[in-house]
């Protein structure tokens, strides 16, 4: 273990949140608003990073392992600071809230514990749709967008890469690992600038397309008004339904766009299968609900508003679909636990992942039909190697687990019915933000107890880093220095 | 630059490693999976899976606007085929590593009309080391400066040399000879050392020195310089084959040891003047039996690396006046370098990736300053680099006691014109002389200004 190494690469994270709190105080300086809400995280945060980071250690190389628990110590430690704004600012007085809201806006969960959305401060409100932002894309990635060049040489920052990109397989766009995380942090703020262009152009004040830019971008889901979307336009409705599908979609996949490869781009499964998910659930959701609504128009901007909000794990809401007919419900259930592609900002269990196991298992029963048949499983053409079959079958084993356990524990701390203490498991687990009956879109979390709240928490950021770096990081093997 | 490298084997990674730490973009090509998937965790560079010679492969990748393409794979033909297609491509520059002595006497062939602008023979390259250390027994490494009139010596401090306890200010005044100690290797650790820094015995050196002087040098450090009239090659791979020519010509009497008959039968049938053995060369019976003890210089040169280590701690024990050692795995030298300390190891592998990362920087040079020759010493932690001083470079005009250097830094040599000076704190540097630098590895030096503070 390499602990000087592993503090510095947190020292610098710490320090990169210091930097990003300075947008919302600025915002809090615009709307004349208390500013030692985040004065004093950043003075703090600066402090520590100051410390961690002061001297660049010796020995620079790293393993997996120290990557791994890097990611998800750097996680824990930002939304435990990142609580702190609401905190002092008295927006959310108790801590764990705060902790649970922050962990929510960071893994782009968009889950709340508040009951009144419309009372906090713009400075605080705009931190919580920023998290959201930063959390889309990934923290590390952004670190090591903007490290200097010498910083990066020689130390092994892949396996940084590897544990918080989303998707079985992490593939570089560019030869130099800065510059493909500059690529991805282009492309992501370029199609934010366009989001909130198009909000602008809908009638949305600065400040309420910047949120929901944001919210929109990491695929969160965090609004600023009480009934999320339903009080807005319905061509705002439409801009945000749109790009929460585009920010689902694989991100490199522009990037082949934008290199003009293409065929590259559109020849990509996954993205055909997420983009017909889409279809046929909007199809069938708009068929179910056309009784309640009347007209075919509001049925369907109904339908695409929700199943593109939960199928990209965002949790925007234009209406309380707790009242939906069963089918309608069954169907946005299971979108949350697809997800949208793999390296997009997007959580769930990934179309792509999806997609494998099905092409696996049509194998085992071709197996079983012709057992000396030689068949590999094919994406995009090539055949998928059998490393990257085993470890998304574990993935599923573990992702699995740990939302038996969950629900379990979910039950025996709170005792809410099935349908509710399911549902939130997997809203928060796959980062969607809304679950159903007790935690529907018309009401939130704050009913839970304060260590529901936490094991949610856990459900969070476990879900937005793919299980294995936290698992790692509480595995007690890997704290041993022989093993 | 973009870099292409197909073939991720040892000489692969060990550019990959050299070239990505240099701030080029690096791209790998390789048809094993899992051997890309480990590189591009390791370094910071990204990888294709597939056939390197493969057009599809290379457009992928991106020759068509790729500097500098390689293939280091391990098939000839596949090297040859690669660059030929990254030519057509539009590769600006092209590296093959050719080892197939059959081919070697097509290499203006192929470069004037194939367009590889560099054909590497790893084994030739080691014959050639080899025959130089031969000619200077006394150094177990030596490289060639300034057209050959600067060598940069290695050599090994034993208990009762001169320079043992020796601190470095009061070496002229003693020896009084023109040499300068520019890199100490003491067990694992390098120093590029100052005035006040003692010498011990067991220390590894690198000096540079005239060649006209490295007679007087060796005579006065008490290493005679005793010319070695026979040698015992053991193994007869195509190193030896092209060694055994080289040593021939050189007048030295040579004995090659092989255990496969074929080979051996071959090998006599090839060469002139040297006697044939078919034996183990690891056979302590058989050494014996042709007299190994006898012998000026023992040659390992078998395909274990392991067989060539222990046959050369048996030649040193002997009483063999200069041991060579071929090793592949360099990773081996960690564990042996105690033990084999008189030994010259001569690797394959690093001389490749030397002789490629020497030519990338020079391509890389092209227009700014100009980095002439290049080597890796001390095992790969320090580099030897020669430039030539431009009109407008900042070291011009002042005494060198003048100029404040960075740290492990150091001037190990200035040619002007003709006359080769070993530099003191007075000597000045002119526009159009070559100077020589020592930095430790980690610094990647690509211009002469850059050495100042």
């Amino acid at each position: 273990m390499n602990y000087r190494m592993l503090f510095y690469i947190l020292g610098r994270i710490l320090g990169t949140e210091a930097i990003l709190m300075i947008l919302p105080l600025i915002c809090a300086v615009i709307y004349k608003e208390n500013l030692l809400p985040f004065i004093i995280p950043i003075l703090i945060l600066a402090a520590i990073a100051a410390v961690l980071s002061f001297k660049k250690p010796k020995e620079t190389t790293i393993s997996s392992r120290e990557g791994f628990m890097c990611v998800a110590l750097a996680w824990i430690l930002l939304s435990v600071f990142g609580a702190l704004p609401f905190v002092i600012s008295g927006d959310i007085p108790d801590y764990v809230d705060a902790f649970f809201e922050t962990v929510s806006g960071f893994t782009t969960t968009g889950a709340s514990i508040l009951t009144d959305v419309e009372s906090l401060g713009r400075g605080v409100m705009f931190w919580r749709s920023f998290t959201h932002w930063v959390g889309g894309m990934g923290v590390l990635v952004f670190v090591l967008a903007i490290m200097p060049k010498s910083d990066i040489k020689g130390t092994k920052y892949m396996h940084l890469m590897r544990a918080e990109v989303p998707g079985p397989t992490v593939g570089k766009l560019v030869p130099k690992i800065s510059e493909t995380a500059r690529v991805m942090y282009g492309i992501y703020i370029v199609l934010t600038v366009v989001v909130i262009a198009l909000l602008l152009a809908g009638g949305m004040t600065l400040f309420d397309a910047t949120t929901h830019a944001f919210g929109t971008a990491g695929t969160g889901g965090f609004g600023i008004k009480n009934d999320s979307l339903a009080s807005y336009s319905p061509y705002c409705q439409y801009v945000i339904g749109i790009f929460m599908v585009v920010f689902g979609v694989n991100f490199n996949l522009y990037y082949f766009l934008l290199i003009g490869q293409f065929s590259k781009a559109f020849k990509n499964e996954e993205l055909w299968c997420y983009l017909g998910i889409v279809a046929v659930s909007t199809t069938i959701i708009t068929v179910n609900i056309f009784s309640t609504y009347g007209t075919l128009s509001e049925s369907f901007r109904h339908s695409f508003l929700q199943v593109t909000s939960i199928i990209s794990t965002s949790g925007f809401s234009t209406v309380d679909f707790n009242t939906w007919p069963v089918l309608s419900k069954v169907v946005l259930v299971l979108l949350m636990f697809s997800g949208a592609s793999a390296g997009s900002t997007a959580g769930g269990i990934k179309v792509g992942r999806i997609l494998l196991l099905f092409k696996n298992a049509r194998r085992e029963v071709h197996y079983i039909l012709h057992p000396r048949s030689v068949r590999s499983v094919k994406i995009d053409g090539g055949a998928v190697d059998s490393d990257t079959i085993r470890g998304t079958t574990s993935y599923i084993i573990m992702y699995i687990g740990i939302f038996v356990t969950s629900l379990l524990l979910l039950t025996i701390f709170d005792g809410v019915d099935m349908v509710s203490g399911f549902t939130a498991v997997a809203t928060a687990f796959n980062n969607v933000g809304p679950a159903l009956e007790k935690f529907g879109p018309a009401s939130n979390f704050s009913s839970l107890s304060q260590i529901s709240k936490l094991l949610l928490s856990f459900d969070m950021l476990a879900g937005r880093l793919e299980i294995f770096p936290i698992l790692i990081l509480l595995s007690p093997s890997s704290w041993k220095k022989s093993s | 630059m973009n870099i292409i490298i197909v073939g991720g084997g040892k000489v692969g990674i060990s550019l990959t490693s050299l070239l990505s730490n240099e701030g080029h973009n690096v791209t790998i090509i390789d048809t094993m999976p899992k051997l890309i998937e480990n590189i591009v965790n390791d370094y910071d560079v990204i990888g294709y899976c597939g056939n390197g010679a493969a057009f599809t492969v290379q457009a992928e990748a991106g020759v068509s606007k790729c500097d500098i393409f390689i293939a280091v794979t391990g098939s000839d033909e596949l090297n040859i085929m690669s660059c030929i297609v990254a030519e057509k491509l539009g590769a600006k520059h092209s590296v093959a590593r050719v080892r197939d002595p059959e081919y070697s006497h097509q290499t203006e062939f192929m470069r004037n009309k194939l367009g590889i602008d560099m054909i590497i023979n790893p084994e030739l390259e080691a014959a050639n080391e080899i025959s130089r250390i031969v000619e200077f027994p006394a150094a177990t490494k030596i490289e060639s400066f300034a057209k050959s009139r600067v060598e940069l010596c290695e050599i090994t401090i034993s208990q009762d040399s001169v320079l043992n306890e020796m601190p470095l200010f009061e070496l002229r005044k003693k020896l009084n000879v023109a040499m300068l100690i520019c890199a100490v290797q003491r067990g694992d650790e390098l120093f590029i050392p100052k005035g006040n820094f003692v010498l011990k015995a067991g220390d590894r050196i690198h000096f540079t020195a005239s060649r006209s002087e490295l007679g007087k040098i060796f005579r006065l450090l008490g290493m005679q310089k005793k010319k070695i009239k026979s040698a015992l090659i053991v193994g007869g791979s195509r190193t030896s084959y092209y060694l055994c020519q080289r040593l021939a010509t050189a007048g030295i009497k040579v004995k090659l040891i092989e255990s496969d008959p074929a080979r051996a039968s071959r090998l006599e049938a090839e060469l002139d003047g040297i006697t044939v053995i078919c034996g183990d060369g690891t056979d302590t019976d058989i050494l014996n039996e042709e007299g190994l003890a006898n012998f000026d210089a023992s040659v390992a040169l078998t395909d274990i690396d392991e067989e060539n280590l222990i046959m050369s701690m048996y030649a040193n024990k002997l009483g063999v006046e200069k041991t060579i050692c071929k090793i592949n795995r360099t990773a081996l030298l960690g564990m042996f370098s105690s033990v084999v300390a008189n030994c010259s190891i001569i690797s394959p592998k690093d001389l490749t990736a030397g002789m490629i990362l020497r030519y990338a920087r020079a391509v890389n040079n092209l227009d700014g300053s100009r980095i002439k020759t290049l080597y890796r010493i001390v095992e790969g932690m320090a580099e030897a680099l020669e430039f030539i001083s431009a009109d407008n470079c900042s070291l011009n005009g002042k005494p060198l006691k003048d100029l404040k250097l960075k740290p492990n830094m150091l001037i190990a040599c200035v040619t002007h014109g003709n006359t080769v000076l070993i530099p003191d704190g007075n000597t000045v540097i002119s526009a159009g002389d070559s100077v020589i630098v020592i930095t430790s590895a980690d610094h990647a030096v690509s211009d002469l200004n850059e050495i100042l503070l």
